[in-house]
């Protein structure tokens, strides 16, 4: 929590930092956390296990004058019988849907995910598609036309991605990235100024830890 | 079509209150297989926070009569099994009351909608101004706010036209329909069963210790009320209020310094308190000669007890308000942003996170006992035969055989949508008001107040919520506190309440002859009193209080019940119950030991860089693998 604190600061350093809560959905195996392991540690596992116990990353972004810190969140499996909670969304500033591009059914889900997030998350939250396993081509079912249309007609951020050559792994934060507002007061679903999370002594209370 | 789910568990728990959430978590948390699941298709029961959709769902749920129960297929069952088909008794909601103060649908002008509709969304879409005007100001919604935030918007011609520009914003915010309301849904977070939490209580400790509170945000109480000679009165709580307060003279002030502080001097506890073991804390004030107007501020607001409280009690309860002062903001208290019912939620997400299985919309449907009934063997749910070696339930799911004893108290809730504060002033408010008992016969009502800088509520708008021990019915049981403190009366939001604005605190008086009637405050004919609030929609309703249930007399050894909400301030109760059951199950375990920091992780070979603040992309690195690997150690 001592490091989240003063990583919103600017530390003298050149701009400005700004942390963003990124959720990650999508049907369980299309490869959300190969995604978010990729992309903060640049790893990748073939037989990645179900997420278990780090179920919330951090990762930095540094665009030309400012530096975006993604507190990234999983949906730690509770998506497999429809059973996300609400709070999952909360003051979410971004999220990445995640399906499978040699699995039609996910892209379908993919779908009912971002209507959930429609009704569900912040107005202004920036959401990205994602088609992973891109790596996979020969064995795709899900056409890139389709998707980008699809992404398109609903004001969608698109990439198709590959966790396991990291092909356009990092450009798809990046790209989220960019289409955050930077400004630091802006935050999710209304939570302003004197919001907090609770931290071990008041004195981490920095200003920057409770406006997101 | 129902899922397949695995068919054994070292927990199932059923039911996503507060109790077992918690419960739930530090199974998990220690490596425990946990199945977590609910009928209902949202978490929480009766925890929950709704919108106001959810809410109206909810209520259309607690109408419907208790449906024709299915019967449990016993062929089911394997040899030497029997089966105890699942209850709902301590779930049923009841004398459930709706009402609507405001039209449908206001016959207003277009052009006045559409401004209003644009004014609101400009609040919204700026952030920067309100940025520009500092934290804290953008969560005013007051009419001061809001005047202040149009002129940094520079546009705002002033100062002659200032009054009229006031006005008309406000005419226009104030002006809501039922259907307004209805299209707002979304921006309502309604709890059933709403609390506090003491800044230094059990659960503020439980949710910084075990690193769970990094999934919730809060935001502090800003100020405590009381009921005081017919009128509202902010209640004096840290030392710089005992000060700066004119309510108290000075010789008061000393008093009340001095009683407050040997409260909190544990050390001289006996001697101090001597004699007064069996003595109520009304006659240990009444010995230390206080005034009448001290005694109530002390007894009311801050031990937040009744003239029968034991003088220890009495004692405990100003320590636990005292202690938990200065930790945050000026209150003892913080809310939970979007509601008490993202708590449970909390733990049911460490639980996942650790492996926890969560399957909603999901009912046990009886429970599977062996032939002596003296162990619990698993659940029946849907089709699927699940076993367990412990089994964690709701009381609201439990069989009427496993509480015999149960007695039969209730909670008796209001949940109120006003169009202002009870005590309006020039920031948004988070007000506690612990409303003392009227006449003796009378219970105190616990009043929360939010607004929308917590989520409850569209800008403008204000949530009241009351809860008081069940005697009558819950409408009877608050009227009166009700009538005190709201507006109750049908408004079309034509002439009577237009012109009000905090401003008309000045010149209540002289529009006298409206519909408000401020009639407490009347009484003491010393200032004009603010407009109550008028309520634009009401919920009451009663729910079971089962904290005080003996659970343990007729469960099988391996089964645990918890209770529903409570009337406590705090989630104190369900903290100790959750502890308690979970030290049944695992005697030797630690309960929710601290989760792992993605930050506080350094990789291999990366030693002493752990301080990664200021580390650029790709030098950041995140926990993914140590996560797995401590959960995984501990199984």
């Amino acid at each position: 929590m001592a490091n989240r604190g003063g990583a919103q600061r600017p530390n003298g350093g050149p701009g400005k930092i700004c942390q963003f809560k990124l959720v990650l959905l999508g049907e369980s195996a299309v490869g959300k956390s190969s995604l978010v392991l990729r992309f903060v540690k640049g790893q990748f596992h073939e037989y990645q296990e179900s997420t278990i116990g780090a179920a919330f990353l951090t990762q930095t972004v540094c665009l030309e004058d400012t530096t975006v810190k993604f507190e990234i969140w999983d949906t730690a499996g509770q998506e497999r019988y429809h059973s996300l909670a609400p709070m999952y969304y909360r003051g979410a500033q971004a999220a990445i849907v995640v399906y499978d591009i040699t699995n039609q059914d996910t892209f379908g889900r993919a779908k009912t995910w971002v209507k959930e997030l429609q009704r569900q998350a912040s107005p202004n939250i920036v959401i990205a598609l994602a088609g992973n396993k891109a790596d996979l081509a020969n064995k795709r079912v899900v056409e890139y036309d389709e998707a980008q249309a699809y992404a398109e007609e609903n004001g969608l951020l698109f990439m198709e991605t590959s966790a396991k050559t990291a092909m356009n792994v990092n450009e798809i934060f990046l790209a989220i990235a960019k289409k955050l507002p930077k400004n630091e007061q802006v935050s999710g679903a209304g939570s302003s100024g004197q919001t907090r999370r609770l931290v071990e002594s008041e004195q981490q209370k920095a200003p920057g830890n409770c406006c997101k | 079509m129902e899922d397949d789910l695995p068919t054994e568990y070292d927990v199932i728990v059923v039911g996503t209150g507060m109790t077992e959430s918690i419960v739930a978590a530090a199974a998990s948390r220690i490596g425990k297989k946990v199945l977590h699941l609910d009928s209902n298709e949202y978490y929480g029961g009766l925890w929950a926070s709704f919108n106001f959709d959810g809410l109206q769902k909810w209520m259309e749920e607690c109408r419907q009569p208790n449906k024709p129960s299915e019967t449990v297929d016993a062929s089911k069952a394997k040899e030497g099994e029997k089966l105890v088909k699942a209850g709902n008794q301590f779930s049923t909601v009841s004398n459930l009351e709706e009402k609507w103060y405001i039209l449908e649908e206001v016959a207003d002008s277009p052009e006045g909608q559409l401004s209003s509709k644009i004014t609101q969304t400009e609040g919204e879409e700026h952030p920067a101004s309100k940025a520009a005007v500092g934290p804290g100001e953008g969560a005013a919604s007051s009419l001061g706010g809001e005047s202040e935030k149009l002129e940094k918007e520079g546009n705002c011609e002033k100062p002659d036209s200032d009054e009229a520009k006031d006005n008309s914003v406000l005419n226009q915010r104030e002006n809501w329909s039922q259907n307004k309301l209805k299209k707002e849904y979304r921006k309502f977070n309604l709890d059933l069963a709403p609390k506090l939490l003491f800044a230094r209580g059990s659960l503020v400790e439980l949710l910084i210790s075990s690193n769970i509170a990094r999934y919730a945000e809060f935001r502090s109480v800003t100020r405590v009320l009381t009921w005081i000679n017919g009128r509202l009165e902010p209640v004096p709580c840290s030392r710089a209020d005992v000060f700066s307060t004119q309510n108290v003279s000075v010789p008061e002030k000393r008093m009340l310094m001095k009683l407050l502080s040997s409260c909190l001097e544990n050390e001289d506890a006996n001697k101090e308190f001597e004699g007064f073991e069996d003595k109520t804390f009304v006659e240990y004030l009444k010995s230390k000669k206080l005034t009448s107007n001290l005694m109530h501020y002390v007894l009311y607001a801050i031990a937040m007890a009744t003239e029968n409280t034991l003088c220890m009690d009495g004692v405990n309860r100003t320590q636990r308000f005292l202690n938990s002062l200065g930790r945050y903001g000026n209150t003892p208290f913080l809310w939970p942003m979007y509601g008490s019912g993202e708590i449970p939620q909390c733990f049911c997400r460490l639980c996942a996170v650790f492996g926890g299985l969560y399957h909603l919309k999901r009912a046990a449907d009886a429970i599977i006992i062996d032939a002596n009934g003296e162990k619990c063997i698993g659940i029946m749910s849907g089709q699927q035969h699940l076993e367990t070696a412990n089994l964690v339930m709701g009381v609201g799911y439990a069989p009427p055989d496993f509480v015999k004893t149960a007695p039969s108290g209730g909670l008796s809730r209001g949940i109120f949508v006003t169009d202002r504060s009870i005590l309006p002033s020039d920031k948004e408010s988070l007000t506690l008001l612990q409303f003392p008992p009227l006449d003796g016969a009378r219970e105190p009502v616990t009043v929360i107040e939010v607004g929308h800088t917590t989520n409850a509520c569209p800008k403008g708008l204000y949530v009241v919520h009351m809860t008081c021990k069940q005697q009558t019915t819950a409408h009877e049981d608050l009227k009166a506190v009700v009538e005190h403190l709201l507006h109750v009366e049908f408004s079309d939001g034509t002439v009577a309440r237009i012109d009000t604005d905090i401003k008309s605190t000045q010149t209540a008086h002289q529009e006298g002859s409206s519909a408000e009637n401020p009639e407490g405050a009347d009484a003491s004919g010393e200032r004009p009193a603010a407009l109550k609030p008028q309520v634009l929609w009401s919920l009451f309703f009663n729910c079971p209080e089962t904290s005080q249930c003996d659970f343990s007399a007729d469960v099988p050894s391996n089964v645990f019940l918890c209770s529903g909400p409570d009337l406590d301030l705090d989630f104190e109760f369900s903290v100790k119950q959750a502890k308690e059951i979970f030290t049944k199950m695992y005697p030797e375990s630690e309960f929710l030991p601290r989760a792992p920091d993605p930050e506080e992780i350094v990789l291999e070979g990366e030693e002493g860089s752990g301080e990664g603040a200021e580390q650029k992309e790709g030098e950041e690195q995140g926990d993914a693998q140590e996560g797995p690997k401590e959960a995984q150690s501990e199984e």
